[in-house]
């Protein structure tokens, strides 16, 4: 059956493969690169682009000495190895590269379905940074022709902030990041994080109320960088949407209670701004569930946040809920196992048992004195 | 009649290497395996020393445990506490101190050291 491709439709097609795909012209140099191939951390656009290997490669196809399809280990950026397979391109003599599907999926660290990959993380980068750097350089512009330098530090702290919440993003999927297990008392954690957003709250008007239960609260184990990093986004989000659904000058609350739930503690962040104000029936205080308009300048904040505190809670065998606490307050609840991780230390078992084998000998003549 | 002792870790294999190392006619020996269940028995049996892990899954782990144990009157002055860690940096160690622990043993440790340990603070 014959059919007719739009080229739009075709290179819209690329840019969802997965996979890097790459046609070079007969000089060896790249003519088309799909969005897999611009995202690929190897670079291979730039590392392949008219190489003498790549050259010659083409050159040999285009004469018939290699024989297509040709299956290759392409040496990329930072060292690192891209396969694929050297085929007959779309267009012309154009020969086309396209690289394996990985072995596993980026970020092994989670396995599970929320897992996000590496060229999401990319991908949020660009729409993340991008419009900040926009504004930072209007900004700057507009510095010779009027006192803007307000102006300057809010774009440079927004841009920097977001920054900021993407290493952090990134590093959490990462496979390393809960080798430490620090003992953590999470109202200390809260205090930080509550002395690091006082100003902002003192500006907006919110005030952070913060409620203990009764009894100690055990501690948890785990990264309290990361930790504190979640009740920051948190908190931080809880401080901006209150303020965005109440105009005007009313003082507003968000109430941070930590309670003792069986073996877990619960730490609940409440937007109580809204409570005895009267909202008109769209508006519902929902910090994370439901974004902001498209493009708004929260609305990356909003989609960072979420998978940045879903994953360090669910990091720390915990999980995170959101749930409406009546028509106007809506919660964030987030909920840590309490004490050390389940061991399965059999590393350390077997250095104990090491340790013991040594002296084991001195333990047995201590013995024999014992009894004798 | 023999002095009870209890030994609290949540790794069966530790519990194991420990009760061996101090079956001896001298003590009657006790566990746990979590922090709440060796409150309540070194509560009840008033333990000349107790074997404390440090990091333990659920409600108490061993930091609290020993607070409590030195906080309550019947037990300060008669039950010593040995915290058994892997965590042997100096502000942990700091947080033992500052619970009341009456030594503080870093894994994987001697049967030696430990024996030595116990006989320092409860023989003798």
């Amino acid at each position: 059956m014959a059919v007719s491709f739009h080229q739009g439709s075709v290179f819209a097609l690329f840019d969802a493969t997965p996979v890097p795909l790459l046609t070079f012209g007969v000089n060896g140099e790249v003519t088309y690169a799909n969005r897999a191939a611009t995202v690929h951390p190897g670079r291979p656009l730039e590392a392949m682009n008219g190489h003498t290997v790549i050259r010659s490669l083409v050159a040999d196809a285009t004469l018939g000495k290699l024989k297509l399809p040709y299956r290759a280990e392409i040496e990329v950026a930072g060292g690192q190895r891209l396969s694929g397979t050297f085929m007959p391109g779309p267009a012309g003599l154009d020969i086309a590269f396209v690289g394996d599907l990985p072995d596993s999926p980026a970020g092994a660290a989670g396995g599970s379905s929320n897992m996000m990959q590496l060229k999401d993380i990319i991908e949020m980068l660009r729409d993340e940074v991008g419009p900040h750097i926009q504004h930072l350089r209007a900004q700057l512009k507009a510095l010779d022709a009027s006192p803007a330098n307000k102006n300057l530090d809010h774009a440079a702290l927004g841009l920097s902030r977001r920054l900021q919440r993407l290493a952090e993003l990134v590093e959490v999927f990462g496979e390393d990041v809960l080798r430490t297990q620090d003992r953590i008392e999470l109202p200390e954690v809260f205090d930080a994080v509550r002395g690091e957003l006082a100003s902002q709250a003192a500006e907006l008007g919110v005030h952070i109320e913060l409620q203990l239960p009764v009894q100690t609260l055990p501690p948890i184990y785990g990264n309290e960088r990361l930790i504190q990093r979640a009740l920051y986004e948190c908190l931080d989000n809880a401080l901006i949407h209150s303020r965005k659904q109440v105009n005007g000058a009313q003082s507003l609350k968000v109430e941070v209670r930590f309670n003792v739930w069986g073996e877990h503690v619960l730490v609940s962040v409440r937007n109580q701004g809204a409570t005895g104000i009267k909202l008109s029936g769209n508006d519902t205080l929902n910090p994370f569930v439901a974004p902001p308009p498209k493009g708004s300048a929260e609305e990356s904040t909003v989609r960072l946040g979420l998978p940045l505190v879903q994953r360090i809670v669910g990091l720390h065998g915990g999980q995170m809920r959101v749930s409406t606490a009546d028509a106007d307050t809506v919660q964030v609840l987030l909920e840590f196992p309490t004490g050390a991780p389940q061991r399965g230390q059999k590393d350390l078992s077997l250095a104990q048992a090491q340790r013991y084998a040594q002296d084991l000998a001195q333990l047995m003549s201590r013995r024999k004195k014992e009894k004798a | 009649m023999k002095r009870n002792a209890l030994i609290v870790d949540d790794q069966p294999d530790i519990r194991k290497l420990i009760l061996m190392t101090m079956e001896s006619e001298e003590f009657e020996l006790h566990e746990a395996d979590n922090g709440v269940d060796a409150l309540r028995i070194a509560q009840n049996l008033r333990p000349a020393v107790v074997l404390l892990d440090v990091m333990m899954p659920g409600g108490l782990d061993g930091y609290q445990v020993c607070e409590q144990i030195k906080s309550d009157a019947q037990l300060k002055d008669t039950t010593k506490v040995i915290l058994l860690t892997a965590r042997g940096q100096r502000t942990d160690i700091e947080r033992g101190q500052a619970v009341g622990c009456d030594a503080y043993l870093i894994k994987p440790f001697s049967p030696i050291e430990l024996l030595d340990t116990v006989d320092r603070l409860v023989t003798h």
